[in-house]
């Protein structure tokens, strides 16, 4: 039975599926400052760690007015119990599939439903030895994660690496291959401004390349060299350079950091041309009470292009509220802003969020998000996107 | 297995399920295509891949059309800037592939504005192009995929329960190697290798037989002032602006019939990368096309001889090759050197003593 269960749901998630990391800032309101507690990845994101699905099970889903046990119980454990991999194997997947309504402020509206992620995870410890790795399928869309060529219908792979692990308690973590790029808070909202604009996106953000992971104590800190997105050719259009960040937790419930990011880019994907891109900036983590967490970030932006001689000078930045006033269930507005030139006009958004963690291993999230968006003409529009979500992992 | 375990487990999986039924194909820009129809009075919506080369997604708004289209701000999801930008493009009459049908017009007509060739077939150059070299299709070779992975995953969950007895961790990291080397290596197969994407073959690329026209002034001369150059004062090749190199693209790709790939390697567009046929280009634009006017008639650009044709001289008869020469080149064009006016002579292009096959040596 167990094995029919679960070769069902992989058969599910092999053949119609997309991955993108799963990642909860907001769990600093449990005191949880590093990321390398719950995720397999030290700069957190994506394949939960045993610990970290014992925590979604007690800190993470409604409860229904029982108090959470001590203990999780089997349902933490992959496919809600029915599979218990040995202790050397890190599994999951996740697929999100979502309603998308965008109600532009000129012109006619638009819905459509989109499978949003799609992807199924493991990881292989041995010694000190790790081999991390993702994929899935995408009907379209993916382009940057494609490890397959065609127009519609993809296989994805976002994630895969091997690693060491260094250090008397593990702290270090030295790796090689296609990860999630250290920059800023890393979150599930991708489309935000600054995830966009900063290249640091987990649905298809991800760089190959070589880092490095520290997190000990109230400090975590990644620096990675990247090589380029091997995902996209020719070899001009992948960016090349670093980009990292440190995180010190002043207290557990207050985390504030920097993050630096440089790329050089022989034809950029948006601009076309050579470019140099910087993005460096702060950011900052805090819970004045456990049903309260505001996280903010800036990032100044700096993009040279050597022809046409132009250089642009901007920011993007934004502050978000999670209010969690029953477990399981989460309020939160989140205001940002970008201007990729400060003497152009900047876009700007609002967003009003709320999200159920209504079962083990699934919930629904509803988002209304108003954006004024600047177009390079100096010209702007009003858009409206109303997105309504369930997402289960497995 | 307990009941509780297993309702919340079905109750898992029926949202799977719930989740996996929802989606439907769905575009980069939705709303543009009806926009375009309803602003225009289309007869139809036009396709994505008129703006869209090989597909749509970031990076992928590199048609003629689209680039134009960018170029006046065109933003995605703003039907304003759509708007604005389509009347602009009339106001400057563009005709992106060059039939004399304004872009506008031909998409009132409900056809491609774009040259054939380079709305779907992802090969424009400065392109990017996604994935390694496999391909997979919704019809055949997911399913195939699907099945392979699920064979290995089978295997893993084989493994794990000898693995338990024998309390053994090398099954499992050689069984995820072997996971990961055996969908890179299926995605990779030659049969999904995107051959639609290799060069032409010679025989597909000489099939029509050349034609001798009359020189003709070319029709590129607005589209060429719109990349910001002179048609009757071309800077050499080597001091072009990257994003005029790249607009030239297309006015090269209709005058020589040619497609990206007949001078581009198709795993390496980059400047670095020299070809025959690239080096042939630089070296036509540097000494025969730049100064060169049509006496009294217009601005000469590639398209003024080839007229679509990559190779345009009937080799096989010399006396007409001659003929042809002396009442269109030595008889028609004009070139500017220190300011005067000179016209053009055999021995410009050929040489002394006379060498009929001055092109083989460049």
């Amino acid at each position: 039975m167990k094995v029919f269960v679960f070769l069902g749901t992989l058969f599910l998630a092999l053949v119609v599926l997309p991955v993108r990391a799963e990642a909860y800032p907001w769990m600093i309101r449990h005191g949880y400052v590093q990321c390398a507690t719950c995720h397999a990845d030290p700069a957190g994101g994506g394949l939960l760690t045993p610990y970290g699905r014992a925590q979604g099970e007690i800190l993470m889903r409604m409860r229904y007015g029982q108090a959470p046990g001590a203990e999780p119980g089997p349902m933490a454990e992959p496919l809600w119990g029915a599979f218990t991999p040995p202790k050397a194997l890190l599994i999951g997947g996740d697929v999100r599939s979502a309603y998308v309504r965008r109600i532009p402020s000129e012109g006619e509206s638009q819905g459509r439903f989109i499978l949003m992620q799609a992807d199924l995870q493991a990881q292989v410890s041995v010694g000190r030895f790790r081999a991390n790795g993702s994929m899935g399928y995408v009907s379209e869309g993916g382009n940057l994660a494609a490890f397959t060529r065609a127009a519609e219908g993809k296989a994805v792979s976002r994630l895969h690496w091997l690693g060491v692990d260094f250090g008397k308690n593990e702290e270090w973590l030295v790796r090689a291959g296609r990860m999630n790029v250290p920059f800023g808070i890393r979150s599930i909202e991708h489309t935000m401004f600054s995830r966009m604009e900063t290249g640091s996106d987990t649905n298809t953000g991800q760089q190959y390349g070589v880092s490095a992971d520290y997190h000990r104590g109230p400090v975590r800190a990644s620096l990675m060299g990247i090589a380029g997105n091997f995902a996209v050719s020719p070899d001009d259009f992948r960016a090349r350079g670093y980009t990292g960040l440190a995180e010190y937790a002043f207290s557990p419930t207050l985390a504030a950091g920097v993050s630096t990011r440089m790329t050089y880019h022989a034809r950029d994907l948006t601009l076309l041309t050579k470019a140099i891109r910087h993005a460096h900036g702060a950011f900052v983590r805090y819970s004045p009470a456990r049903s309260i967490v505001v996280s903010a970030e800036w990032d100044f932006l700096h993009t040279s292009q050597p022809t046409p001689g132009r250089t642009f000078f901007g920011g993007v930045g934004y502050a978000s509220v999670d209010l969690e006033p029953v477990q399981g269930f989460h309020l939160g507005p989140t205001l940002e802003v970008l201007a990729r030139d400060f003497d152009d006009g900047a876009s700007y958004g609002a967003w009003a969020s709320a999200w159920w963690f209504f079962l083990p291993h699934a919930d629904v999230r509803f988002d209304v998000i108003q954006q004024s968006l600047a177009s390079p003409t100096g010209s702007s529009f009003k858009l409206l996107t109303a997105i309504g979500q369930v997402h289960v992992y497995l | 297995m307990s009941p509780s375990r297993l309702v919340a487990s079905l109750l898992g999986l029926a949202a799977v399920a719930v989740a996996l039924a929802c989606p439907s194909v769905a575009h980069a820009t939705p709303n543009f295509p009806r926009a375009i129809q309803a602003r225009l009075g289309a007869v139809s919506a036009p396709d994505c891949s008129i703006c869209h080369v090989g597909r749509t997604g970031r990076g992928t708004v590199v048609s003629p059309f689209g680039s134009a289209m960018r170029g006046n701000g065109l933003m995605a999801y703003d039907e304003g800037s759509l708007g604005r930008a389509l009347q602009t493009l009339e106001a400057d009459r563009v005709d992106s592939d060059g039939d004399g049908i304004l872009d506008v017009d031909a998409l009132r007509a409900g056809k491609d504005p774009n040259p054939a060739g380079t709305g779907d077939t992802g090969i424009e150059p400065e392109t990017p192009e996604f994935g390694c070299v496999g391909r997979v299709s919704r019809t055949g070779d997911v399913p195939l995929l699907g099945a392979s992975a699920l064979v290995v995953c089978g295997a893993i969950l084989g493994a794990r329960r000898r693995s338990r007895r024998r309390v053994d961790r090398a099954p499992e990291a050689l069984i995820f190697v072997a996971l990961i080397s055996a969908t890179g290596l299926a995605a990779c197969a030659p049969s999904w290798s995107g051959a639609g994407l290799a060069r032409r073959s010679d025989a597909e690329s000489t099939a029509v037989t050349p034609r001798m026209a009359a020189v003709k002034a070319t029709a590129f001369e607005a589209e060429l002032r719109k990349i910001g150059l002179d048609p009757r004062a071309l800077p050499p090749f080597e001091e072009l602006r990257p994003v005029q190199v790249r607009r030239l693209m297309s006015t090269f790709t209709r005058s020589l019939g040619f497609a990206c790939t007949d001078c581009h390697d198709r795993g390496d567009y980059s400047d670095h990368t020299s070809t025959r046929a690239k080096h042939l280009t630089v070296r036509m634009w540097n000494d025969m096309t730049r100064g060169y006017t049509l006496a009294g008639v217009g601005a000469v650009f590639c398209d003024s001889c080839h007229q679509g044709q990559g190779k345009f001289l009937v080799r096989t008869d010399k006396s007409a090759i001659s003929e042809w020469m002396s009442d269109n080149f030595t008889g028609k064009l004009e070139k500017q050197s220190d300011g005067k006016r000179v016209s053009l002579e055999c021995e410009t292009c050929h040489g002394e003593p006379f060498d009929p096959r001055f092109l083989a040596k460049w």
